[in-house]
This record gives structure tokens, sequence and C-alpha cells, in this order.
């Protein structure tokens, strides 16, 4: 395990990234990221999904731009944590959780597990990710269940000595989304430049979220905007 | 191969046969939601298929000139292709007839392109809504079905998934691990 890392850092999802970059809120990684000693992480793999790729890509390199912008100027930082034996320990657990007539269902990929590893290695126990699978594995691996056997109309059975190494593997990570810091980022001023717009502010940011692909409801906006009116 | 595969690609050279439009979407969208549970490898390709002949059957101006019969049979042809490999459980006989349709319809879409983004590249980021709504998670839909992250992101972002699933925390708790990380 890498040393001199602490609970104030975060590891960075490519969803939470896209979406904050997609709504024009990456600012507020860069104001939350003077309250966060050790600062926002990616993985090579996140850095690969959100600016290598894309970059090449007319329709999103703007996007792909504004982030490898951000990590230029150390806004985001690349995490050299070397999980590759461990996100692959990840991988396997998980997708041998829950089973479909008698078939493993691959319910996450190297993407998410690589984060959950990197975040592991690193001794933060806090992740940045709007994807709501694993956030649903993570906190709620019986309501994915119940979710999945709806879906799949059929019984799906759970392994539960590879659901409990998963959990002990991440029982202690705080998962927060994109939403959150916009919240977070209101309540220290963020929106405070839209003068008697800044309410319609963060509103306007939370939708523009949750259209931009964030796992957030329309029920838990209008809940957070209710608490601020 | 598995029977499924074989039984929905029969479908979709039927369905194409008799112009139903109707019953390519629905094999479309039934392939999507078992590739979990029955063929990754059968399925995809197959629902690909199905979504786009759809699409083209609804669109005059793919069937409109004497290339229509050469199409139309070259399509005929290929989906028996596939359905007697599926049958006969040559997977990889079934996987190159497949690879050859889609290029062939890629190719015939790309003389009269309207858009940038083609039918194949639509049906892909549909399955991988359709899988990510299922619960699979969003580099795994990408990975399968080849979709765009950011497209798959905005699409879903339309939809009313995160509302009908998904809760797992409440607000003010989230709220206040937010807080704490940034005191």
């Amino acid at each position: 395990m890498q040393e001199g890392f602490s609970a104030k850092s975060v590891i960075c999802d490519s969803s939470s990234l896209i979406a904050l970059t997609e709504s024009c809120l990456l600012g507020v990684i860069e104001m939350l990221k003077e309250r966060l000693p050790e600062g926002f992480y990616i993985s090579e793999r996140v850095k690969g999904e959100c600016i290598d790729n894309p970059i090449k890509l007319r329709s999103h390199e703007l996007t792909a731009v504004r982030l490898k912008d951000a990590l230029n100027r150390g806004v985001l930082k690349l995490a050299n944590a070397g999980a590759e034996s461990e996100m692959k320990e990840i991988l396997w657990v998980a997708n041998n959780i829950f089973y479909v007539n008698g078939r493993p269902l691959q319910v996450i990929h190297s993407g998410e597990a690589d984060m959950i590893a990197t975040a592991t290695i690193m001794g933060t126990r806090n992740i940045l990710i709007d994807e709501r699978t694993t956030r649903m594995l993570i906190e709620a691996p019986e309501k994915l269940r119940d979710h999945l056997e709806r879906e799949f109309m059929r019984g799906v059975q759970v392994n539960e000595d590879y659901l409990g190494k998963f959990e002990k593997m991440t029982h202690d990570l705080v998962i927060i989304r994109s939403s959150e810091l916009a919240m977070v980022a209101y309540e220290r001023g963020y929106f405070k430049r839209f003068g008697s717009l800044e309410k319609k502010a963060v509103e306007a940011a939370l939708y523009g979220l949750k259209f931009n692909g964030c796992g957030i409801s329309f029920s838990e906006i209008d809940e957070f905007c209710g608490s601020i009116r | 191969m598995e029977n499924s595969v074989a039984k929905a690609a029969q479908e979709v050279y039927d369905a194409f046969r008799n112009g139903d439009i109707k019953v390519l979407r629905k094999t479309s969208t039934r392939c999507a939601e078992s590739m979990a549970t029955e063929s990754v490898e059968g399925m995809f390709p197959l629902s690909v298929i199905s979504y786009v002949l759809g699409k083209m059957l609804e669109k005059p101006r793919f069937f409109h000139d004497h290339r229509t019969e050469e199409l139309g049979l070259f399509i005929e042809n290929k989906l028996l292709e596939c359905s007697k490999c599926a049958k006969e459980g040559r997977k990889e006989d079934f996987s190159r007839a497949t690879t050859e349709l889609i290029e062939h319809l890629v190719e015939f879409e790309s003389r009269d392109r309207r858009y940038v983004r083609g039918l194949i590249d639509k049906a892909k980021l549909k399955i991988a809504a359709r899988l990510y709504a299922q619960g699979f998670s969003l580099s795994y839909v990408v990975s399968i079905t080849g979709a765009d992250m950011r497209e798959v992101l905005k699409y879903i972002g339309q939809t009313l998934m995160f509302d009908r699933v998904g809760k797992t925390k409440n607000v003010e708790e989230r709220l206040a691990n937010a807080r704490r990380i940034f005191s």
C-alpha cells in the first residue's frame, strides 16, 4: 500500500468526470480541491476512458480537452497505484456474486474494479462515482439482486462467500456522486456569482448532472432544493 | 450455440422477409435483454442487425432503386446463413456471417449518409442503455457493445431509470458524508 495518502483524497470514476464536464461544472472540483489536502485522483484506466480515447473523436474532443487541461494544471492527479492484481481479484469476486441459470453474472468491468483497487491501494475511502451498478453493489447488493430478478424475470442466486469477500474489500468505502459535489460547492458559495439566481443555478446544475448521466433521481433533487429554499 | 440464438436468427429472417418492422424491433430488444443470460456473442450481433433492418425498412431512401433487390437478397441470404450456422453450432461461421452482414449494412448506409452517427452506432447505443437499465455497469456495457461512454450517459440521463431504481442512501446521509470529506 502506498504511503502518504490519507482519507483526504478522492478517487474519481469516469462517469462523474464526464457528467461534471458535460454540465460545465468542472470548476466545482477546482474549488473543492482547496479543501482536500491530497486532492482528486484518477487512475490510468479512467484517464484512458475520459481523455486519451475521446480526445481523438471530434464529437467528444472538447470534454476530453477540458479534462486534460484539469490534469495538466493539477486539478486532477494521476494515481500510479499499480493496482492490476488487486483489480483482477476484485473483478473476479464481484462477477461471481450473482448467478442466473447456474451462470455467473458479469455485472462490473475492469473500469470500476480498477477504481476500487486504486482506492484500496492508496488507502483512501472516498470514491466519486455516478455509475449506479457499482454503487448498488457496494452499498446495497440485495437491492441490486432484487432489481436483477425483476429484469430477468427469474431467480438470481447469490454466492454468499464471494459476497462476503466483496463486502470485506469495500466495506469502508464512502461513495459520493457529482450531485453531492455540486451541493457542497453550493454551501461553500460556488454559485454566489449568479447573485439572485444562486438557488436556481444549483437546481439547474443538479438537473444538468442528472441529464448527463448522474444516478440521482428527481425526488432527490427536489429534496435538496426544497431544503435550501 | 444455444437454440435461442438459432431461433432469434430465424425470427429476424422471417420478419425481414415479411417487412415486419414491429417484429424486428421487438426481436432486437429481446436479443439485447437476453444477452446476459443466453449468449453475448450470438445475441448482440442479432440485436444490432434486427434494429438496423427495422430502421432501414422505415426509410424509403434505402429501398428506392435497383439496389433494393440486390441488397434484399444479400440480407436474406446472410440471415439464412446465420440461422444455419447457429443451428449447427458453428460459432465462428456465425460470427463471420453476422460481421459480413453488418459491414455490408454500414457500407450501404454510407452511400447516402445523412447523420454523423450511423444506424449501427445508434443500435449499439440502444443496446448499451438497455443493458445498463438491466443492472450492468457502465464500463461493462460500453466494453461489450462498443458504444461511446459519453453517449450512453447522455442517453440514460434522459430516462427515468434512476427514479425507478437505485436509491441506496438518503440525500441527507450522502450530503453529510460529502461535507465531512470537504470540511
